[in-house]
């Protein structure tokens, strides 16, 4: 057997074509993001074929609730040329030309996928929200929100949970995990930092739903104590014991 | 090995936890010709929230082709194909994992837990191909059950007769 023989054989294993309902599904050489191979669906007709990806794209992304996806399909399918519906990406041509249709569609409904994968987010806790409720429901009027406190250098800065106590301030500062955050909680508790005012305590919390880096936490530490959100009710313990 | 995400260890910690399956499962239309069936899930006697559900998809093509899914927090979890699509596992490779998984695979938890993050939808990157001994829908569903802690099943389901598949 030539070598060629041998790639043609290991080839011939790839592109499996079965009979389905009213429909001929075969395996293509193209994968999804998640490794699955992309299946494409053909329906034949007289003189036209329909090529979809069998709903390939839509499962892919494992959703728990794929509903919502059916519109970003359809406006993503149409930049490849191709129609959607209740999902699927799909283009009907002459059967000449089916082939060429199996490759479109295969390489479009990957593509989808990736974009979707990338572009979909799932919703997660707002931590700064929960921060700021968890703190009303503990230390109730004495928590302020957005208060301007001015640092060491004259400016003031904005925080947004102080606890008024009667003799101290306590700053618990939520930060997010981007750069922009890192670096502007950062220099504002620096700058009040320096004053070395005894009156004022500071605490930085983060979200530890995120994977933080250590150089990121040990940063943070810098600008005050760090805190992680799910052990935030300890601190409030030591706070409430000031109160 | 990075610390684990707190993602992560909610998910070990539902996986890990005794879970049985509520009620009995409803058959539904799902995408295209696919019939699609739902449990939802309790621990300790409650059901559990965040989304926490089994579902199998049934195609009705001859083998039967069928994905048992475990999902929580919005996310497929874990997964097992059979029949319907293969699947090919990339990047670096745990030790032993093949490159090809096969038409009958598992992507389970444990394999995939890597990829988990806080506000991304789950990839199932890794599959193990299925056990040869597994042949049959009961046999896999044990199987996958088992495997993440899905005990005193009320009765193994069976895949709906051809004739009452949407198609």
């Amino acid at each position: 057997m030539s070598p060629a023989d041998i790639v043609k054989r290991a080839l011939d294993g790839l592109a499996r074509v079965s009979e389905g309902n009213g429909c001929v599904l075969v395996d293509t050489h193209c994968i999804y993001p998640s490794g699955s191979v992309v299946v494409v669906r053909i329906e034949v007709g007289e003189r036209v074929c329909t090529v979809s990806d069998n709903w390939g794209a839509i499962n892919d992304i494992g959703l728990s609730d794929t509903s919502k996806l059916q519109g970003m399909i359809a406006r993503k399918a149409s930049r490849f040329g191709m129609i959607s519906a209740n999902g699927a990406v799909a283009k009907s041509l002459p059967i000449d030309e089916m082939a060429a249709g199996i490759v479109l569609v295969a390489n479009a409904s990957k593509e989808i996928a990736l974009e979707l994968s990338n572009a979909v987010r799932l919703s997660r806790r707002d931590f700064k929200d929960s921060l700021r409720r968890a703190l009303e429901d503990r230390f109730n009027g004495a928590v302020r929100h957005d208060v301007s406190i001015v640092g060491y250098s004259g400016k003031a800065h904005h925080f947004d949970n102080v606890i008024m106590l009667s003799h101290r301030q306590i700053i618990v500062d939520p930060v997010s995990k981007d750069a922009n955050s890192i670096n502007g909680r950062l220099v504002a508790n620096l700058d009040v930092q320096k004053k070395q005012d005894i009156r004022v305590q500071q605490h930085i919390v983060f979200d530890d739903e995120e994977n933080w880096s250590g150089p990121e936490l040990s940063l943070l530490s810098v600008g005050a104590a760090t805190v992680p959100f799910s052990k935030f009710e300890g601190v409030a313990n030591s706070i409430a014991a000031l109160h | 090995m990075p610390p684990a995400s707190k993602i992560q260890t909610d998910i070990d910690a539902f996986v890990g936890a005794a879970k049985t399956l509520s009620g009995t499962v409803d058959w539904a239309r799902g995408y295209g010709d696919c019939t699609v069936g739902t449990y939802s899930i309790s621990i300790d006697g409650a059901v559990a929230g965040e989304g926490a559900k089994l579902n199998i998809q049934v195609r009705a093509l001859v083998p039967p082709n069928y994905t048992i899914g475990l999902y929580f927090k919005d996310r497929q979890i874990a997964r097992l194909d059979v029949g319907d699509t293969a699947h090919y596992n990339q990047g670096q490779l745990p030790d032993g994992l093949p490159s090809y998984a096969g038409r009958d695979h598992l992507h389970s938890w444990g394999l995939n837990r890597q990829f988990a993050a806080p506000d991304k939808v789950l990839k199932l990157h890794l599959a193990d191909p299925l056990p040869a001994s597994i042949q049959s829908f009961e046999a896999a569903f044990r199987h996958f059950c088992g495997l993440h802690n899905i005990d005193q099943l009320p009765t193994i389901p069976t895949l709906p007769a051809k004739s009452d598949l949407f198609t």
